[in-house]
């Protein structure tokens, strides 16, 4: 070939996706198609062009078609928009709200007081918590902006007075067990990656109940020793007159905010709905109507210690939130008439994500407190109540968690599991725990360069230790299974033992013996 | 030769126009009188093509989903500095991109090997499952570009834009363009076979 002819290649093959793409004028078009038509080695590339345009189309992602108006309201009033890096090539103005005329957001005693111009109406005024969470949204027509700026501050000012009030005169109030209209709980606010998919499971050696989320319901199934479907399923709803806050639909679940426990041979179910913390007994198979544990409580766990079940959760505080356990009868009624503090704070600090287990007369409680750091604290069943030790520090601070912790009961104490997440990827933790929980040893057990999207971990009959965990790979989900000693060595290499092409995913044992994993599906049954 | 002389002109359709006019008139109710329901016209009407655009780009439902918010809150707060030289479609597609460019490369610095280990991890699975299979290939493939090409190819073979466009996004010429959009097609193709042998 030679040094023309090279050129006039190199500039055809430079131009072969537009020729494809029908972007040429016809008579260029022409020009170079007659060039194929002399030039084998173009030729071949044209005919790639078109191979990995017939590829390509595979590849196209259907967006749902959902409304998304009122979460990008909810962000620009919260300010989550602050962290965001404004790119150089665009000329952006800085954010000033109030200049431009449209809004102007006010900070009142950690609430944000927002007053917007518009909507085609007039002036709204919205009082957002720090969390995000509206609890006051007022429109007016013939306002003027002074006047609405004005009269909202006040007016949002006289209801945080009586906000405060009203905290103060009804909390702490005892458990009850007929269902009444909780007061909202602050969450934080709801993220694309909360309305993951999600499954929890708790398993007899007979049956596995299994619970996820479905929609905004929580769905649950049974899984019965040596099948491998998930068979009778069905919903556990909120009380017909529990109360949605705000103008706006149900919540899906999350994760966090649910709970399943088992005694061995019958289950619990914990939620947390509108800011109270329910539970439904399952008998056999029959369902018994939601017991009211707590009217303020969110991210509820629980765990069965021999002789009764023990259930933690966060309870909203008047400057910080704090843990609370109750004991609880194995048929799901309360034991004691007030929750016990386990945990608190200093002022404005929090703690969240608790854990539990226990036996032999010992309740463990963990939970994170604001920074990441995980502590633990040891109660021990008296005569007169709980003796408690003082919180011990298991991990220093690795930054925000999201997944609940996973405890589990050992011969010489306890141990605790839990993944961690920073810019250099995400890791699962294994801390070995004394029977005064006492932390021994703290182990990595698995790594990854991307996102643990779930993980669980099961002591089996042999006495070993098995992780299962799932990481997002590309455009999928890879899961492994990996067994290891009861102090947190290796026994083998990880075994990759489901692929998902739907991400992120979560995968679960589905038995007490480990042999079968469920998923959720949401086009499929489970397995 | 001028390619950009042969390029297809291509009038836009009497509709597209009326849309066009439309959203410069909203924009300028938002601007002058801060009528933040001009703005909601606006959201509502591009809501879809930005959560596709994202979701093509990132290929991932969670991470698009907050890069559509975040898109908005950045048109939201640039509104300000719009000029009508260019559509309000093809302002907030430049947004798009350039912040949907920015994830995937702070994603790839945070996981520069996680390809490869997926791509060792795909070899060993059982072939029964061919879709997924397919689907998972497809996608390493894609996941083995480098972020200027894939950028490129994205835009342009899977979401159906012009090379023009893509030569707009990415700030380059066309030549450049339809150049790197030929080595995207030749990368992508060879690490598709590759995967397959």
């Amino acid at each position: 070939m030679n040094t023309d002819r090279a050129k006039e290649c190199r500039a055809v093959e430079d131009l072969l996706v537009a020729l494809a793409a029908g972007e040429l004028e016809s008579e260029h078009a022409a020009q170079l198609r007659a060039h194929l038509e002399d030039c084998a080695r173009c030729s071949s590339a044209f005919a790639e062009v078109s191979r990995a345009e017939t590829l390509a189309a595979s590849l196209k992602l259907e967006s749902p078609q959902i409304d998304r108006y009122t979460e990008f309201l909810r962000r620009l009033a919260a300010g989550e928009s602050q962290s965001l890096t404004v790119n150089s090539e665009q000329p952006l103005e800085p954010a000033n709200d109030a200049k431009a005329g449209v809004a102007a957001v006010i900070p009142l005693f950690g609430n944000r007081v927002a007053v917007r111009n518009g909507f085609g109406r007039g002036f709204d005024l919205s009082v957002t918590s720090r969390q995000g969470r509206e609890w006051l949204h007022l429109s007016a027509k013939s306002l003027t902006r002074v006047a609405a700026v004005a009269g909202g501050v006040s007016l949002a000012a006289g209801i945080s007075v009586v906000a405060l009030l009203w905290m103060l005169f009804t909390f702490g109030k005892s458990p009850s067990t007929e269902p009444q209209n909780p007061p909202p709980v602050e969450r934080p606010p709801m993220r694309a990656a909360d309305d993951a998919p999600w499954i929890q499971t708790a398993s007899t050696a007979e049956r596995t109940l299994a619970i996820w989320r479905e929609g905004t319901e929580l769905q649950a199934g049974w899984m019965s020793r040596g099948q491998s479907v998930l068979s009778d399923r069905f919903q556990l709803r909120a009380p017909v007159n529990t109360p949605v806050k705000g103008n706006r639909p149900p919540l899906p679940p999350r994760a966090m905010e649910c709970a399943v426990a088992t005694d061995g041979k019958d289950f619990i179910v914990l939620r947390e709905i509108e800011g109270g913390i329910y539970l439904w007994r399952i008998e056999s198979q029959t369902v018994a109507p939601p017991i009211l544990l707590s009217r303020k409580g969110a991210q509820p766990r629980a765990a069965w210690i021999g002789d009764r079940y023990v259930v933690v959760w966060v309870a909203p505080d008047m400057l910080s939130p704090v843990i609370e356990m109750l004991e609880v009868g194995r048929d799901g009624r309360p034991l004691q008439t007030s929750a016990t503090l386990v945990a608190q704070t200093a002022q404005g600090g929090k703690v969240g994500l608790p854990g539990v287990t226990g036996g032999n007369g010992k309740v463990l409680v963990t939970y994170f407190v604001q920074g990441g750091a995980l502590m633990a604290r040891m109660f021990a069943k008296t005569d007169a109540g709980y003796a408690e030790s003082e919180a011990v520090e298991i991990s220093g601070g690795e930054g925000p968690h999201h997944r609940p912790i996973q405890l589990l009961p050992v011969a010489d104490g306890f141990l605790a599991c839990w993944d961690v997440a920073n810019p250099e990827g995400s890791e699962i933790r294994l801390a070995l725990l004394n029977s005064a929980g006492q932390p021994r040893n703290v182990k990595t057990l698995a790594r990854a360069r991307t996102p643990i999207t779930s993980f669980d971990l099961k002591i089996l009959a042999d006495g070993q230790l098995t992780l299962l965990w799932s990481e997002v790979q590309l455009g999928g989900a890879l899961t492994f299974r990996q067994p290891f000693s009861l102090d947190g060595e290796p026994a083998d290499q990880p075994r990759n033992v489901f692929v998902a092409d739907d991400k992120p995913s979560a995968v679960m044992f589905g038995d007490a013996e480990g042999q079968t994993l469920l998923w959720p599906n949401w086009n499929q049954d489970r397995r | 030769m001028n390619h950009r002389r042969g390029l297809k002109s291509v009038p836009p359709a009497p509709t597209a126009v009326a849309v066009e006019e439309e959203d410069f008139e909203l924009v300028r109710r938002f601007k002058h009188d801060g009528d933040l329901a001009a703005f909601e016209t606006l959201f509502r009407r591009h809501q879809q093509y930005v959560a596709g655009l994202c979701l093509s780009l990132l290929r991932s439902h969670a991470e698009a989903e907050d890069a559509v918010q975040e898109v908005f809150i950045k048109a939201y707060r640039g509104l300000a500095a719009f000029e009508p030289k260019v559509t309000f479609r093809g302002w907030l597609y430049r947004i798009t991109v350039n912040h949907c460019r920015d994830l995937i490369d702070q994603r790839l610095r945070r996981a520069e090997d996680a390809d490869e280990d997926a791509l060792a991890a795909i070899a060993t699975l059982p072939k029964q499952e061919a879709r997924l299979m397919a689907t998972m290939t497809l996608e390493a493939a894609l996941a083995k570009l480098k972020p200027e090409y894939r950028v490129a190819f994205i835009l342009q073979a899977v979401e159906g834009h012009t090379i023009g466009e893509v030569a707009d996004a990415l700030g380059i010429g066309f030549e450049a363009a339809a150049s790197r959009l030929r080595r995207a097609y030749q990368q992508f193709v060879k690490a598709y076979d590759a995967m397959n042998l």
